[in-house]
């Protein structure tokens, strides 16, 4: 990471009116979409409660279901690595493709693999890769990360899409998004039957089974898992359901909260390679498939009162509805997972010193735990990481300084009686030579943040107490 | 290296003695029964979510009408080669003969296991336009196909051609997914892909335009089977 | 795990004589009126008016900060203030009433003898709204009690802004709602996006102020969207940062407390 602080990149999303445009159309509409799609579902509540209750059993016995998975991953003829972080992540993956003569990739949608910074890996190593969902490929060209867990390119308006594309896929310009996705299909066609290993993400694994769940609407998914010799999916530790009643569960919440659909186009249900046995096998599918389950800082947020934030499924609603990333979009976070979520992700997986910001850039107004599938308190966590900041030191000077006088004061009721007499006579007196009718418009540092957007209203001449005290 | 399991899996069971796990349980309880199969409900509820997302659903009076139906589909778009499930799989008895009367060419589509092979292979499948196939099941509460692979039920049929025709009999419906797992328990470990489809490939990545057809099929018509 | 408000079982068996007044630091010092019209309209509905002058601050901007032993700190001295009277607690703020309700006895969990008082008094404690609707059972402003507010002559134009401590933290999304219905000569416009935050937050407003006041902005446009000349709101901290805002904007729309509206002659 550079020198550029939060507010820089704050500073620059706020400045950025295309920006500002694109999350107006899109949060919105996936905010109201969701709330269709969940109306679309009898005993939406019940069901919620149900997918939390699961996410939770399953973490409160993850290494048990973790070995249950990959034992039935291996019965089934697929491979199962673990990575203690992503250098490791990358290692496995790299010899991998070492192993089967890998010269083309294609990638489907993986956050774990941004963790990695697996696509920057495999160019140092000579080999292609070439991301197939389609807004991952728009980032990608970009030379960007994704704005957003499951729209990558949400910050892109279709004008800014259309000339990228046309300039690094040297497709026919457009502007028209059904003609551009016309396009793309054939170019990238082109790509998924060549490739030589096909790398996508997980939504769920399936401990009773050995199964993975990739969900997704584009096909990308299907055609990454499907064409290559080689499949390689990524996960997380706590990608876990143990079994598959529990799995149609999830996904009863998962597109619904992510889409506003009732079910994403593609659920792909895979349980190890294509089978070679009997006389003939089975008709297509990759021969190979390597699970990497990546932990990367995840069991160490599992020792803490954080631990709530892996019954995340990714559905990404926490950042539609945030009105902090409505106005300053993915990029601000700085992160791989923006908004609410990765507010505690991050700090969490990578300790709060560089990112001591990210928990106090929310109005903690709940919007995010409102509409989470599996309802994690974020607000709860987000305060918790602001108070491990504080105990660390990292808050602003004259936050360290004031705090400890306001409680000095606010224990002491005639003291605080008379700091409020004094701040309404110092507050008057400033006001008095601003000329403003009473109203401040104009504080001294750390308060001038205030004004930089509001007056403040004048102090009462008499407190409460004095004209409760006199009444009548 | 197999020490990063067990480095991983230790620090797993050594952090889970200090974590905070809102609602954790030491099982999740069991749900109740799944609803009975209506299947005049369930037809219903199944066409109308599948129409909802732009896929067409055809209900013939009886097989010969399916038969005329599918091979009309498949010579309007002008696929005299397409990519289709074996035979067997197709539940319309009398649609192979009437496909071959038709001069309508299934082509082979066993991926061979070699390199090269595989890759001209899937480039002659990756040409043809209409993809045929059955289903094994057809989920009512959000209109969804499943379709299981299998030596002579290639992936691909349903996902390389623009087009896709998907022949469901009536009596492989199930109101939900739950009940179509309970119904199949083993569903998963006979095949090494199910995928459930609920409408043509689609994407909103740009400004949440939905935009059909981007990397599986663009068109999808579902045959009702009596 | 609150899921339900935390008064679903809480509700006095018949309707309280007293309550005791926390009457919030922010009233006190800035918006003293608010106060006022909240004795003027319990009075009316002939409940005695408590008032501890030894109350301070409840401790939520600490909590907030992080600094959860100075948050610790001034919740002990609330709840020695507020444990002396049994009479239930009645505080014009959504905000400071969630944190009573909810943060007190998680930031207390671990003390033996304020943990307990924590829990009692959360139990007893109520957000100004939520009292006269849940607890008195007022639904009509006209009836005999507050038939005051029924002469009210010019019809007055009213949007109402649920802050987030109210609606998300203590659940209460109708009551405030209800009232204004109810109450002659106001006529109840609906904001676009009411739910949305208005971006006060406390510190957040002057550490993240930028993004603070893109928020601020997005709601103010909003409320003046809907030709209300005024915004109604249960928590003076956030009608301070939305009158804050349409001062600076030159906006003609004032910002009032619900128990200002309710007390209106």
């Amino acid at each position: 990471m550079s020198n550029v602080t939060f507010y820089d990149r704050v500073e620059d999303a706020l400045n950025n009116e295309q920006l500002k445009v694109a999350l107006t159309r899109t949060t919105s509409k996936l905010g109201g979409l969701r709330l269709n799609a969940l109306a679309s579902l009898p005993d939406a509540d019940g069901v919620r409660d149900r997918a939390r209750l699961i996410r939770a059993h399953t973490i409160s016995k993850l290494a048990d279901y973790l070995e249950q998975f990959a034992a039935n991953v291996e019965k089934m003829g697929g491979h199962v690595h673990f990575a203690d972080d992503a250098a490791d992540a990358n290692r496995i993956v790299l010899e991998l493709a070492k192993q089967y003569d890998i010269k083309t990739v294609v990638k489907g949608k993986s956050m774990v693999s941004e963790e990695m910074h697996l696509n920057h890996e495999f160019e140092e190593m000579g080999v292609t890769v070439w991301e197939s969902d389609l807004g991952e490929r728009i980032v990608q060209e970009a030379g960007e990360m994704p704005s957003h867990i499951i729209a990558p390119a949400i910050h892109y308006t279709r004008e800014q899409v259309g000339d990228l594309l046309h300039d690094k896929l040297k497709i026919p310009l457009s502007h028209d998004p059904a003609v551009i996705v016309g396009h793309v299909r054939e170019k990238l066609r082109q790509e998924f039957l060549v490739a030589d290993m096909g790398i996508t993400g997980v939504n769920f694994g399936v401990a009773e089974t050995g199964t993975i769940a990739l969900v997704e609407n584009e096909g990308n998914g299907r055609l990454t898992s499907t064409a290559p010799r080689v499949h390689v999916a990524l996960m997380g530790i706590e990608r876990i359901v143990p079994t598959l009643d529990d799995l149609s569960v999830m996904l009863q919440v998962l597109a619904r909260s992510a889409t506003g659909q009732k079910l994403s186009v593609y659920t792909n249900l895979l349980t190890g390679p294509r089978r070679k046995s009997q006389t003939t096998g089975e008709a297509d599918g990759p021969d190979a498939l390597h699970v990497v389950i990546v932990d990367n800082g995840r069991s160490k947020v599992l020792g803490t009162e954080l631990a709530e934030i892996l019954y995340c499924i990714r559905c990404g609603a926490c950042l539609n509805a945030c009105p902090v990333y409505q106005q300053i979009g993915g990029h601000a976070y700085g992160s791989v997972y923006p908004g609410p979520v990765g507010a505690v992700l991050t700090p969490g997986l990578r300790g709060i010193g560089p990112w001591a910001e990210l928990p106090h850039a929310s109005s903690l107004c709940g919007a995010c735990k409102e509409v989470c599938p599996v309802r994690i308190d974020i607000p709860r966590m987000l305060l918790k990481l602001r108070e491990e900041g504080h105990e660390k030191g990292l808050a602003p000077a004259w936050v360290k300084m004031g705090l400890p006088m306001y409680r000095f004061v606010a224990t002491k009721p005639a003291l605080f009686k008379f700091a409020i007499k004094a701040s309404g006579f110092g507050a008057r007196m400033l006001a008095k030579m601003q000329g403003n009718g009473g109203w401040l418009n104009k504080l001294p540092p750390p308060l001038s943040g205030w004004t930089e957007h509001r007056d403040f209203p004048p102090f009462a001449a008499k407190s409460f107490s004095e004209q409760f005290k006199n009444r009548k | 290296m197999q020490d990063s399991r067990q480095i991983v899996l230790d620090r797993i069971r050594s952090s889970l003695k200090t974590s905070v796990l809102p609602m954790a349980r030491a099982s999740i309880p069991p749900r109740e029964a799944a609803p009975s199969r209506d299947y005049a409900a369930m037809s219903q509820s199944f066409q109308r979510d599948m129409e909802t997302v732009g896929a067409k659903i055809h209900r013939p009076a009886n097989d010969f009408a399916a038969v005329d139906l599918v091979v009309d589909l498949i010579q309007e778009l002008g696929g005299n080669d397409i990519l289709a499930w074996d035979d067997a799989e197709l539940p319309l008895a009398g649609l192979p003969y009437a496909l071959h009367k038709a001069g309508i060419r299934r082509a082979d589509h066993r991926i061979p296991n070699d390199d090269i092979g595989r890759k001209q292979k899937l480039a002659a499948l990756g040409a043809l336009r209409v993809g045929l196939t059955g289903a094994s099941a057809g989920l009512a509460d959000t209109g969804t196909l499943a379709m299981i692979s299998s030596p002579t039920r290639p992936r691909l049929a349903s996902l390389l051609p623009m087009t896709h025709i998907a022949l469901l009999p009536i009596n492989r419906l199930y109101p939900t997914m739950a009940a179509f797992f309970a119904a199949h328990p083993a569903v998963t470990q006979d095949a090494s892909n199910l995928v459930f489809i609920s409408g043509p490939s689609r994407t909103a990545d740009i400004e949440m335009t939905l935009t059909v057809g981007v990397h599986g099929p663009k068109y999808i018509h579902v045959v009702l089977c009596p | 795990m609150a899921q339900a408000s935390s008064h679903a079982s809480a509700k006095p068996a018949e309707k309280p004589k007293s309550v005791q007044l926390f009457v919030t630091c922010m009233i006190e010092a800035i918006k003293p009126e608010v106060g006022m019209a909240v004795v003027t309209v319990l009075e009316r509905l002939g409940v005695q008016i408590e008032f501890a002058t030894d109350q301070t601050c409840c401790g939520q901007p600490a909590f907030n900060a992080g600094a959860v032993p100075d948050a610790r700190a001034m919740a002990r001295h609330t709840l020695d203030v507020l444990s002396r009277s049994a009479s239930p607690i009645v505080t014009p703020s959504g905000s400071c009433a969630d944190m009573l309700v909810h943060h007190y006895p998680a930031i207390l969990a671990a003390d033996a003898h304020y943990g307990p008082l924590a829990e009692q008094i959360a139990a007893r404690t109520y957000e100004f709204s939520q009292f006269l609707v849940d607890v008195l059972g007022v639904t009509q402003i006209g009836d005999v009690a507050l038939s005051a507010s029924k002469t009210a002559t010019a019809s007055q134009k009213v949007t109402y802004h649920p802050s987030c401590h109210l609606l998300r933290g203590l659940k209460v999304t109708e009551a405030p709602k209800k009232l204004l219905n109810e109450t002659a000569g106001v006529e109840m416009l609906e904001m676009n996006g009411a739910t949305e935050c208005c971006g006060f937050g406390g510190l957040f407003a002057v550490k993240m102020s930028d993004i603070s006041g893109a928020m601020l902005n997005r709601k103010l446009d909003n409320i003046e969207a809907t030709g209300a000349s005024t915004v109604v709101g249960c928590d003076v901290s956030c009608l301070l940062h939305m009158g804050g805002g349409l001062h600076r904007r030159g906006a003609a729309i004032e910002t009032k407390h619900l128990a200002e509206i309710l007390a209106q002659k």
